[in-house]
């Protein structure tokens, strides 16, 4: 562990860790579908991970909508924002259209 | 006689109808050097002949082989010892063993003839069958004046394609020779004897049915001879066969015969049809040929008759047909009058109406009468002379071996024969090589003549030469340079005639060579050891002797054209030489080396036959003919013009097609597949052949008519005016219509069903014309006989009319016709066709009249008796019965046209009552129309304004009820100019780029506005349903100074229905806690707005809790709503209040709305209600479908400019 932290980060991860809150966040991306696990920080926002989504699974991110219990994630929300949890799921829907 | 027979054709024409009553039956013979030379003009006597052959028999023993005599390789003067080895003696007519025949050598003239037996001429022509095909051009020809001469010509006609007409033959049962008139204008005695035989009344009625069935065997089209009502008037009519009706009650038929009187009973055979027939024949090109066939037979007729002494008899009558020779007569129609005839029959046994139009097709099509037969078959017997041969092989080049073998041409079943000269016979060889071996003699030695014709020859014969040498080499000349032409010179003559006689000696030799190499025992014996099997090609000798061959078999031919100098079985043997060198030449198998296998199962009994392929075909001599070899080395290729010949094997290059694996261009799918109809077949009848809807080409020109014929048309009107019978109103008809355009196909009703079936009861079809046609020829030759006669007799002048180049239709006057009047105007017409003075317009009946009726047939049925009293006052006044009749017509003609005319007034009166009623119909109905146009406009106004107030009313209570008002301005107006350069940049602007946030954060980008919003017929997606929404409320919550927390309007994006139907509304914690919407302030919200989006539709559902409504707002509806979703939204309202919730008090409404009725609007319908239902506005009095087009673009600038403010406020509404 020692020999890890040291080559790792060295220094930087001693003064960070008490902070819970900041650590990382198991989010799942589904669409009914496929399951897709991101690991990711509180303060990064959500249109990485969208765009990743999007780009692994061939969709326009246009096309796609995600919803965090029913309510739309912009790209600049942030888990934070959001007061999303480790575990939390984003559901994926796509772009509602009608006409008749 | 010797100076007959010019050339072997003519001779051969003449010789079977020569007689000479010196030799009675003499075998012919090849000419006898000894007779020519005793007698010169004798004929060689059978006891001559005998005696020669028995010599030349009696002499073979002596010499086996001809080769004994004769070097075989060498034709050279070496062979010639053997040669001049006979005694010169037996050349000598003396000694009775020179009468070696000489065979070659042209006999003495004249030939001995074959004789026909010495019975008198009596021929027997096959009986009249009457054959269907029988033209009416044939019983035309019967009408000429050759035709008796023709009669018994063209079997007789030894022409090697003798032409056969069918029709000229007849059988007749009478044995009198000829009938001898009795007194003029009487029946002949034939007629009588015949009328007797039979009795008056069966053979009348027979008689008339016979000429009836044959008319319509033939399909002839003229009239039927008519019956007249009584003798009577059967005397006063025309016609040389009158029929007429006795007794009033049980009616016979009785017939007389006028012989004085030229018109034969039936139109087809009247000379006027004859020539328009003739005439169309000629434009095929068909004339021509008839003309000299009928040429020829009169000529040989002629010559026959000049033959015979006995100038009493002119005519010589048939004898009795034997019922055995219709098998022969049979045979004589070819295969194509066989079928015809029996279609024909068949149909005409049916009694179909087709029969008519049958005639008339054939008519149309086959044109000519006669059938071309070719008589070598039936000569067998008598002259031609039939040769054996190989069946000729396909052509192939000698180097390859021909033909596959498994193709079976019944080759293998030739076997070699014993003897070479099995075929052909020792003795003729015998004989001809001695003949020629003489002749060779007598050319070396120069006993012969030349001279320009046989006749100088044979005036110019010495006695030390031989005439029938003479003879043989002058023909041979002209066989080889033609007839000597008198304007040669002597020189030339000279030149020839040496030629000739060279040719002549050298082919003597060869053909000598010849037959001692090719029938030589030996040769063949060899031939046969080498091979045990006949060879299919047979290779003898070298080219040069093949070649000799091939000259060899010309001489033979030449000789065989002599033919009637040589007897029979020497011409035999020449002909089949011809075809052994032949053989030779064309390197195939000698028909004399082989003969057939024999069978012997063949001979037993049970024997089955089969079918089997003989390699061995009879030719008739005449036809064979030595062909060049390369004929058959390099046949003709079949002429091909569309493509290239292609054999199998050989490669050709093909382009590689192009287009065929190019995937066809996949076309865009239709919107909407629309459905169309698959149209409805139209199915057409298939039976109607082109044959029944055949018209005769235009170009064919019609008909310029000839004087005669102009004549011969007003003749037969003249005739129809006087005599006014059907049979004459027929002729007239026939001779107008000559050109085939005119020729109406339709059907007549002689030839009515009943009429036929009738006949079809009583007796068959042929039976009566079998019976009665000889008899009818008979009868119409001795009136041909006297037209003739009579014509030379009194050669009176004929009428001269100007010729009519145009065909003018002559109206027909209505005459009364009955029996008195007709016999006077038979009798005018005889006067005024022989008088020059009988034109048309001094024919006192000829006047022009009013109108034209066809001939009314009831007035011949009248009572003959009380028409006679009536004319028997009057009898001898026909000027005054014709005024009378004048004066009639002109009353009866003015009684018509009063007549008319009142009846015109009636009509007319009537008619304008008619007018008049309907007009006053019509202004009744216009008033009453006035009137109702009038009250239903007063009851529209009525009703306007019923509705406005109506409207007004329900507004009124419905806003009571709801809460909702008018807006007291236009909802969507248009957009500023500004604005819409914003909206049409936005349309254009960076796709990536974000043009504006919602108020949720959402970024809007070009496809936003260009896809999703601004074109007409776009499908809104959620971002700008949710950005309009939130907009709204955000717009009611400022003015109303409402916090987000504590708002009077809240909004919910489109997926919270999603959830809420996923989850419930326990799910939904987290958005309603976010819009602001909790149980202690929702009832102090106004109005709450969910927009749904399921299944492609824009809805929205509006909660309003101040009026405590829950509504659900469909377009497509017209406002009114999902009860489910309205249950849905209670049940919400009641997870928010929770103890609160006062059941009685929400209720579920539905609002008013304009209805959508296309299929792209509801998000601009949901988005506008919401605004609406914001403001507290009744949307179905705040906008129209029309203007959202406009709202589209509204709602785009809206959103650019971020929420209802500055231009887009929605204040004083």
């Amino acid at each position: 562990m020692a020999d890890n932290a040291d080559n790792g980060s060295p220094g930087q991860p001693g003064l960070e860790q008490p902070q819970g809150p900041t650590e990382h966040l198991n989010i799942k991306v589904t669409d009914n579908n496929n399951e897709v696990f991101f690991k990711i920080k509180r303060s990064t926002k959500l249109e990485k991970l969208m765009t990743a989504f999007c780009e692994r699974q061939g969709k326009t991110p246009a096309s796609v909508r995600f919803l965090f219990e029913g309510q739309r994630v912009q790209p600049t929300d942030t888990p934070d924002t959001l007061e999303m949890q480790d575990g939390d799921t984003l559901e994926v829907h796509q772009e509602q259209v009608g006409g008749c | 006689m010797p100076a007959q027979a010019p050339t072997p054709r003519t001779t051969r024409n003449s010789r079977g109808l020569r007689s000479s009553p010196s030799v009675s039956s003499v075998a012919p013979c090849l000419g006898n050097p000894r007779v020519s030379r005793r007698r010169s003009s004798g004929t060689p006597t059978a006891t001559n002949f005998t005696r020669a052959l028995a010599l030349s028999t009696a002499a073979d023993p002596a010499t086996p082989t001809p080769r004994a005599r004769f070097a075989p390789s060498s034709p050279s003067p070496a062979q010639t010892p053997a040669l001049a080895a006979i005694p010169e003696e037996q050349q000598q007519p003396t000694t009775p063993a020179a009468a070696l025949p000489a065979v070659a050598r042209p006999p003495v003239y004249p030939p001995p003839v074959a004789l026909p037996p010495t019975t008198p001429y009596i021929f027997t022509p096959p009986p009249r069958t009457s054959s269907p095909l029988e033209h009416p051009r044939v019983t035309a020809i019967r009408g000429t004046p050759s035709g008796s001469a023709r009669r018994n010509a063209s079997p007789r006609t030894p022409v090697r394609y003798t032409r056969y007409i069918t029709r000229f033959v007849d059988a007749t049962p009478s044995n009198s020779p000829a009938p001898a008139p009795k007194s003029p204008g009487e029946e002949t005695s034939l007629f009588r004897q015949r009328r007797d035989q039979e009795g008056e009344e069966k053979f009348a009625r027979e008689l008339w049915i016979a000429i009836r069935n044959d008319h319509y065997m033939r399909g002839c089209w003229c009239g039927l001879p008519n019956i007249y009502n009584s003798r009577e008037e059967a005397e006063a009519a025309a016609g040389h066969l009158r029929f007429y009706v006795v007794g009033s009650k049980n009616k016979n038929l009785r017939v007389l015969q006028k012989k004085d009187d030229f018109g034969w009973h039936c139109n087809c055979g009247n000379d006027e049809y004859q020539a328009v027939y003739e005439a169309l024949i000629n434009s095929n090109g068909k004339r021509a040929a008839q003309e000299t066939e009928i040429d020829l037979i009169a000529q040989s007729q002629d010559s026959e008759s000049s033959n015979s002494s006995n100038k009493g008899i002119d005519r010589v009558v048939p004898a009795p047909a034997e019922p055995a020779s219709d098998e022969v007569s049979a045979r004589h129609h070819s295969m194509w009058s066989q079928a015809c005839g029996i279609v024909s029959r068949a149909v005409a046994t049916m009694g179909s109406p087709l029969v008519s139009i049958l005639g008339k097709l054939r008519e149309q099509f086959c044109g000519d009468h006669y059938e071309t037969l070719d008589t070598r078959q039936k000569d067998t017997g008598s002259n031609a002379i039939i040769v054996k041969r190989l069946k000729r092989q396909a052509a192939v080049s000698p180097a390859t071996q021909p033909l596959s073998d498994d193709e079976d041409d019944g080759f293998d079943d030739l076997v070699w024969t014993d003897n070479p000269t099995k075929r052909i016979g020792f003795e003729n060889l015998q004989r001809l090589v001695d003949a020629f071996s003489t002749q060779y003699d007598i050319l070396k030695e120069g006993n012969i003549i030349g001279g320009s014709s046989i006749a100088d020859i044979e005036s110019q014969i010495q006695d030390h030469q031989d005439l029938g040498t003479s003879i043989a080499v002058h023909k041979y000349q002209e066989y080889q340079f033609g007839p000597m032409l008198p304007e040669e010179s002597d020189d030339e003559k000279a030149t020839k005639f040496l030629k000739t006689w060279s040719a002549y000696r050298e082919n003597l030799q060869n053909s000598v060579t010849f037959i001692m190499q090719i029938y030589d025992c030996d040769l063949f014996r060899d031939l046969r050891r080498k091979h045990p099997v006949p060879l299919r090609r047979l290779s003898l000798g070298n080219t040069i002797f093949r070649q000799t061959a091939m000259m060899v078999g010309k001489f033979f031919e030449f000789l065989c054209s002599l033919d009637d100098r040589i007897d029979k079985a020497t011409l035999k043997a020449l002909s089949q030489m011809v075809v052994d060198a032949n053989a030779i030449h064309k390197q195939e198998m000698l028909p004399s080396y082989v003969e057939l296998k024999h069978n012997p199962t063949e001979a037993m009994p049970g024997h089955f036959p089969e079918d089997k392929v003989s390699i061995m075909e009879d030719v008739p001599a005449s036809e064979f003919e030595i062909q060049p070899l390369y004929d058959f080395r390099f046949p003709e290729s079949e002429p091909c013009d569309w493509e290239e010949q292609i054999r199998p094997g050989d490669y050709r290059l093909v382009p590689e097609p192009k287009g065929i694996l190019k995937p066809s261009k996949e076309w865009d799918l239709p919107a909407s597949p629309r459905y169309v109809k698959t149209p409805e077949k139209k199915r057409k009848l298939a039976f109607m052949s082109p044959v029944s809807k055949f018209i005769p080409p235009a170009h064919i020109p019609a008909k310029v008519m000839t004087p005669q014929e102009a004549e011969r048309i007003v003749k037969a009107k003249l005739r129809a005016e006087v005599l006014r019978d059907e049979h004459s109103v027929r002729m007239l008809e026939a001779s107008r219509t000559v050109s085939r355009h005119e020729m109406s196909l339709s059907l007549q009703d002689k030839w009515n069903l009943e009429a036929l079936e009738n006949d079809d009861q009583e007796m068959g079809l042929t039976y009566h014309a079998q019976k009665y046609d000889g008899f009818l020829n008979n009868l119409q030759d001795d009136l041909e006989k006297r037209a003739k006669e009579d014509k030379e007799n009194q050669k009176k002048p004929t009428l001269k009319l100007t010729p009519r180049r145009r065909k003018v239709q002559i109206p027909l006057p209505a005459l009364p016709s009955t029996p008195e009047m007709r016999r006077r105007a038979a009798h005018l017409l005889e006067n005024d066709t022989t008088s020059p003075a009988s034109t048309p317009g001094i024919n006192p009946l000829m006047r022009p009249k009013v109108e034209e009726k066809p001939p009314k047939p009831v007035e011949k049925k009248r009572e003959p008796a009380t028409l006679e009293e009536f004319f028997a006052a009057d009898d001898d006044n026909l000027e005054i019965s014709i005024n009378k009749l004048e004066q009639l017509q002109l009353d009866r003609q003015i009684r018509e046209e009063f007549e008319s005319g009142v009846r015109r007034e009636i009509e007319d009166k009537r008619r304008r009552e008619e007018e008049a009623a309907i007009r006053e119909k019509k202004r009744r109905i216009e008033e009453e129309r006035r009137r109702q146009e009038e009250e239903r406009r007063r009851k529209e106004e009525q009703d306007r304004l019923e509705k406005a107030a109506r409207q007004k009313k329900e507004a009124e209570v419905f806003a009571a009820l709801t809460g909702l008002r008018q807006p007291t301005k236009p909802l969507i107006t248009d957009l500023s100019d500004d604005w819409g350069v914003k909206v049409t940049n936005a349309a254009n602007a960076n796709p990536n780029v974000e043009l504006v946030k919602t108020l949720e954060g959402q970024p809007l980008t070009r496809r936003d506005f260009e896809e999703m919003l601004l074109p007409p017929t776009a499908w809104l997606n959620d971002n700008i349903i949710i950005g309009s929404i939130f907009h709204v409320a955000d717009y009611i919550n400022k003015a109303k100074g409402a916090t987000d927390q504590e708002p009077k309007c809240a909004a919910f994006t489109s997926f919270f229905w999603n959830r809420l139907l996923d989850h419930g509304p326990k799910g939904c914690g987290r958005l309603l806690r976010r819009a602001g919407v909790r149980k202690a302030n929702i009832l102090n919200i106004d109005t709450i707005l969910i927009p749904i989006c399921a299944q492609s539709h824009w809805t929205l559902a509006v909660i309003r809790p101040g009026k405590r409504t829950v509504a659900h707002i469909d377009s497509m509806r017209a406002g009114s709503g999902d009860s489910a979703v309205k249950n849905k939204l209670l049940e919400l309202v009641r997870f928010i209040l929770e103890d609160e919730f006062v059941e009685a008090d929400w209720s579920a409404v539905d609002y008013e709305a304009p209805r959508q009725t296309n299929g792209w609007d509801c998000g601009v319908f949901t988005i506008t209600n919401a605004i609406c239902m914001a403001l507290g506005l009744n949307p179905k009095f705040s906008y129209t479908e029309r203007e959202l087009t406009l709202q589209r673009r509204r709602l785009a600038a809206m959103l650019l400019n971020e929420g209802f403010k500055g231009d887009f406020s929605l204040d004083g509404f």
